[in-house]
Formats: C-alpha cells, structure tokens, sequence
C-alpha cells in the first residue's frame, strides 16, 4: 500500500499542533483575549505580531476576528434611527408650551414625590416602614406600665421630687420598685422621659381615635338599621350588680 | 454651528438652536429607546420625554463632550422606569432589520446597498440571540460608541467589569456570527 503524499506545510501545521497539544496547548485561549484589542487596534506591536502568526495556522481564530471585525464595522449604523417626519414638530410642541426652565419647588417636589412613588418598591418600602414605626409606637411595653409579671428593667423613677435609679420589677398584679441610687438633682425632662411621653400621648390618641371610630359606626349602623341591635364592642368592664331596690 | 456654541444659545432660549438640537439628537435619542424597547411608539414617546426633560434642565446642560452619555443616561433611565413600571422586561431587538435599512442608508450603488443589507440582517440576527447583559453593553460600547469609563459610571461598575464584559460581549456576538456563516 502507498501512502497519500504529505506536504511540508501540513506536516509542519500538524508537528506544531502535536507539540503544542504535549506541552502548553493550543493559544486559541490566549488569543480569546486579546482578540477586541486587536480589531481595535491597541495591541502592542508584539503581541500584533505573534497573533498574527496564530492567525494564520488557526481557521477557527481567524473566523472569530473576522466575525468581530465585522460586527464592529456594521454596528455604529445601528446608533441613529429616524424617528419619523412628525417626531421633531411633537417634540416642539411639547416645549413651546409654557413650560418653565425648571418648575417651582413645590411643583418639582410634588412631580419627584410621583416619580418616588412610581417605583414598585417604594410602597413596599414606605409599608415596611410604617409597620415597623407602629409596632415600636404600640406594641414595646412602657415602662411603668406593663409588662410580663417577673421581668424588670432599670428606670428612672421620681418619688416625692426626687429622681431615683430603682430597679422597676412587674408582679402579677402591677409593679414594685427599690431604689439602687438617688439623684442629688432633680431631672426636668430627659430624653427617655420625653420619649415615654411621646408614646403614651401617641397611644392614647390611638385609643380615643379608635373609640370615635367604633362609636361612628355603631351610630351608622343603627341609623341604616334601626330594627337591629348595633354590634357592640366587647366591653372589658365587669357587669354591674342590680340595684339593691330591684331584690 | 459649533456644538459649544449650539448647546449656548439652546441655554439661552433660543428656539431655532433648540430645533437644530433636536434634529441633530433625535436619531440617537430614538435609536437607543427603540433597540431598549423594541417598539417603535414606545420608543417614541420616550424619546419625546427625554427631551422634555432635556429642555427642563437647558440651563445645565453638560459641556459638548458629556452631552451625549447624559443624553443616553437619560433614555436608558427612562426605559428602565419604563421597564420597572411594567414589571416585566419586554423582549428587545424585535426590531425588523428593513426599518434600520431604509433610515440611514447613504449608499447609492444597489449592489453595494444588497451586501449592506445583507451584512446588517446578519449581525442584528446575531444581536437578537445574545444575553439581555451582553447586549446592552453592544449596544452602549459599539452601537452607541460611548467610552468604558462613560459605560462605569452609567451602569455603576467598576471600570473593569465594563471593559471584562464588554470583551465578553464581542466575543460571544463574534461567535454568533461565526455560527451563523457570516465569516467563512
């Protein structure tokens, strides 16, 4: 049997493909790098030279920078489109109206404000928010009063004028405190006290609030319905004893 | 007119200026909220918008050479307000590769506009099939020919990250349109 002739070239081409697949591998990865570089003309001299060199024995590298280079020239007639005849005289009619350079502050607050509120997070983020700000503003015990019977914290405590340290501790029926120090001067307002205070009032007004709300649709039901009895809250008092006349 | 001199007299409130200014950006303008939004009366309407907004701010306009990524800044701002709005990310590049052959066709030899066409359905076919990442960063870096550092700051990432992706991008495009039999 004859062999097929063999030219120099391809047994060059295929001795460097040998040795190169026994010792570092094929450049290909190398010149995946460096590949963008080279169509845009910033590769060093050297490195021009040396990827031209793997160019020329590796159809598939050079296919890939012929591909870019491609791109890379059709791309940029990509950038401009026309947006239509009737597009610049929309344009203009939208700002020949009077519309000022920049709009009042309160116009600009209001128009960020709805931009704000477009994003889809913001109502989640402001709800976040406002649960969190009313859980702490009702639900955190005071202190003073209430809490789990057994636990007990460390307060400020005024007795007859006077500003103690004490150590506040809840029982079942209430709270007892015992002085650990006393202070020399009396504290007017302090920022814990004003914080307190703040919650009480915020709690009350919750309160009341609700009240009047419980009240205006007993009175709403009753008017739509007169015949029916209104749904009344739940009362927490404990029911009165009949008069003594009454026995 | 010298683009210094265009953008003074737009801060001054002259209206011819402000015209020529639209005229000479609303390709661009439109080109980018088209290829993000992939609808022509959508990309309208947000063209008209960004240069609303431009017209709002005209008394701090950029200098020449920042105009046009706080141009593009303001288009891609839009549309991703657009996009969030709509809660879904539409498919972009629908765009029929005719409509980008007919705008802004210069050539006047047929033989030489066919090859065009045809090297243009090419590439745009192979865009359509690259990642949403690897597109934007086409359409900013080549497309729009807007510089890495100019890419950092718009899509906030290091300067690395945009010039590592944007390699990535080429690459993945060339490999696409070598799959495609574009290049032999």
């Amino acid at each position: 049997m004859s062999r097929p002739p063999l030219s120099i070239s391809a047994a060059l081409s295929d001795l460097t493909a040998a040795i190169l697949a026994q010792t570092s591998g094929p450049a290909c990865d190398r010149l995946r790098g460096l590949a963008c570089a080279f169509v845009d003309e910033t590769l060093p001299a050297e490195d021009r030279e040396l990827l031209c060199l793997h160019l020329e024995h590796c159809p598939q590298c050079r296919g890939l920078v012929a591909g870019m280079g491609e791109a890379i020239r059709v791309l940029p007639g990509f950038a401009q489109v026309d947006p239509g005849a009737a597009f610049t005289a929309a344009v203009l009619t939208r700002t020949r109206s009077p519309l000022p350079p920049g709009l009042p502050p309160p116009d600009r607050f209001l128009a960020g404000w709805a931009n704000l509120m477009r994003r889809p997070r913001a109502a989640l983020e402001a709800a976040y928010l406002a649960t969190a700000a009313g859980l702490i503003l009702t639900q955190l015990p005071l202190p003073g009063s209430a809490g789990p019977a057994g636990s007990a914290f460390i307060s400020r405590v005024r007795t007859e004028g006077r500003v103690s340290i004490a150590r506040v501790a809840f029982h079942g029926q209430g709270l007892t405190h015992s002085a650990l120090a006393t202070a020399p001067v009396r504290i007017l307002r302090s920022r814990e006290s004003a914080w307190i205070t703040f919650r009480t009032r915020f709690n009350q007004r919750i309160e009341r609030s609700w009240k009047r709300l419980t009240r205006a649709a007993n009175a709403t039901w009753t008017w739509l319905w007169p015949q029916r009895k209104a749904p009344l809250p739940p009362s927490t008092e404990p029911p009165k004893a009949p008069p003594r006349s009454a026995l | 007119m010298e683009p210094g001199v265009l953008l003074q007299r737009v801060g001054a409130g002259d209206e011819l200026a402000w015209e020529a200014f639209v005229r000479q950006h609303q390709g661009r303008i439109f080109g980018l909220a088209y290829h993000y939004l992939g609808h022509a009366e959508d990309a309208r309407d947000l063209a008209q918008e960004t240069f609303v907004q431009i017209y709002r701010n005209r008394h701090r306009l950029p200098d020449a050479p920042g105009l046009l990524p706080w141009m593009l800044r303001i288009t891609r701002n839009l549309c991703m307000d657009l996009f969030r709005r709509r809660k879904a990310r539409p498919p972009a590049w629908d765009i029929p590769v005719e409509e980008l052959d007919h705008l802004h066709a210069h050539e006047e030899d047929p033989g030489q506009l066919l090859q065009d066409q045809a090297r243009k359905a090419l590439v745009h076919r192979a865009l359509r099939e690259l990642t949403d990442l690897n597109r934007e960063m086409i359409l900013l870096k080549d497309i729009q020919g807007l510089t890495l550092d100019d890419i950092a700051t718009l899509l906030d990432i290091p300067l690395g990250t945009a010039k590592s992706r944007s390699n990535r991008a080429r690459l993945e495009l060339a490999e696409k349109l070598v799959a495609l039999g574009a290049c032999p």
